[in-house]
């Protein structure tokens, strides 16, 4: 049977348990949609840091672009034209996230996000919650001649053609 | 400037401007710290730091204020850690140091993107060790020699 003293002495003994334990420390689960968003975010920097190590190789020009740059944010995205280059890489008809040139403009090399081709690939039927993690937005870079990997719209106001 | 706002266009989805997010900052985040100016070359990526550290480690951000969730080191394998926020929904995903300045530069997801309902905001902060990282994230890196290397 606890009694009164022993309620108080146990009562002394969480408190003195809590002043010992770091406040700042409080274990708990991240919300599994905040892992996937930091998931996502992650490649983006991956592939951030891969364009602009590019650009600011010897043979870069030293600039990555982005589509603002170059167009309104009411624009529907720029896609990577349907070129066998881009075919070759399974990066065709992709919306362009950013890219960078050499120097003389020989070659270019381009993040494209490559979420919508998970999503055309896992047809509705093949996508259960068994056997099937959702796709995850993700990015590569591509590389080749600019006229193969990075649209006309682009190559003509970047004065390429 | 929100990172999304110089990159895309109109976002497809929530997914797309949290990616282009990501995009725009590791870009800055190569920006700024060139290995010429004496930045280590490789990025320090807090859930693969998580792996060599035992017990649990705090990542989340050290400028805020509140509780501060943390994470279980895992040696060996095993689950990646991952409880790594702090109240404001901060922590840091990636570091890389200049070590013979003292330096830190910290990649933190800095919460939900207040232009883009669902999508994820990050940002790129450079500071003294102790500004930036908190006192687990500096012991793991000097555990994995990211720290430590200058004499």
């Amino acid at each position: 049977m606890t009694t009164p003293e022993d309620r108080i002495r146990q009562q002394r003994l969480r408190l003195l348990r809590g002043l010992q334990t770091p406040r700042v420390y409080d274990p708990g689960p991240l919300p599994p949609d905040l892992l996937q968003k930091q998931e996502i975010m992650a490649n983006g920097v991956y592939c951030g840091n891969i364009i602009q190590s590019l650009a600011e190789a010897p043979h870069g020009d030293g600039k990555v672009r982005y589509p603002l740059d170059y167009f309104d944010e009411d624009e529907d995205p720029i896609l990577t034209p349907d070129t066998e280059a881009n075919h070759k890489q399974d990066a065709d008809n992709l919306p362009i996230l950013a890219w960078a040139i050499s120097r003389g403009g020989w070659e270019a090399w381009v993040v494209v996000d490559i979420l919508e081709r998970h999503k055309f690939k896992l047809s509705p039927e093949l996508i259960t919650a068994q056997d099937v993690t959702p796709p995850l937005a993700n990015c590569k870079v591509i590389s080749g001649r600019p006229s193969d990997v990075l649209p006309q719209e682009i190559l003509e106001k970047m004065g390429l053609i | 400037m929100k990172p999304e706002a110089v990159v895309l266009q109109k976002p497809m989805d929530p997914a797309q401007a949290t990616l282009a997010n990501g995009v725009y900052c590791g870009d800055v985040f190569k920006r700024l710290t060139r290995f010429d100016d004496g930045w280590s070359s490789s990025i320090a990526w807090t859930n693969y730091l998580g792996y060599d550290t035992p017990g649990e480690m705090d990542v989340g951000f050290p400028g805020g204020s509140g509780r501060i969730l943390t994470r279980s080191g895992k040696s060996g394998g095993g689950v990646p850690p991952k409880d790594n926020f702090d109240a404001l929904g901060r922590s840091i995903l990636a570091v890389k140091i200049n070590d013979a300045q003292g330096w830190a530069a910290v990649l933190i997801d800095r919460g939900p993107d207040d232009d883009n309902p669902g999508a994820q905001d990050c940002e790129v902060i450079i500071g003294k060790f102790a500004d930036v990282l908190t006192p687990d994230l500096i012991a793991a890196l000097r555990f994995k020699s990211y720290i430590g290397r200058t004499p």
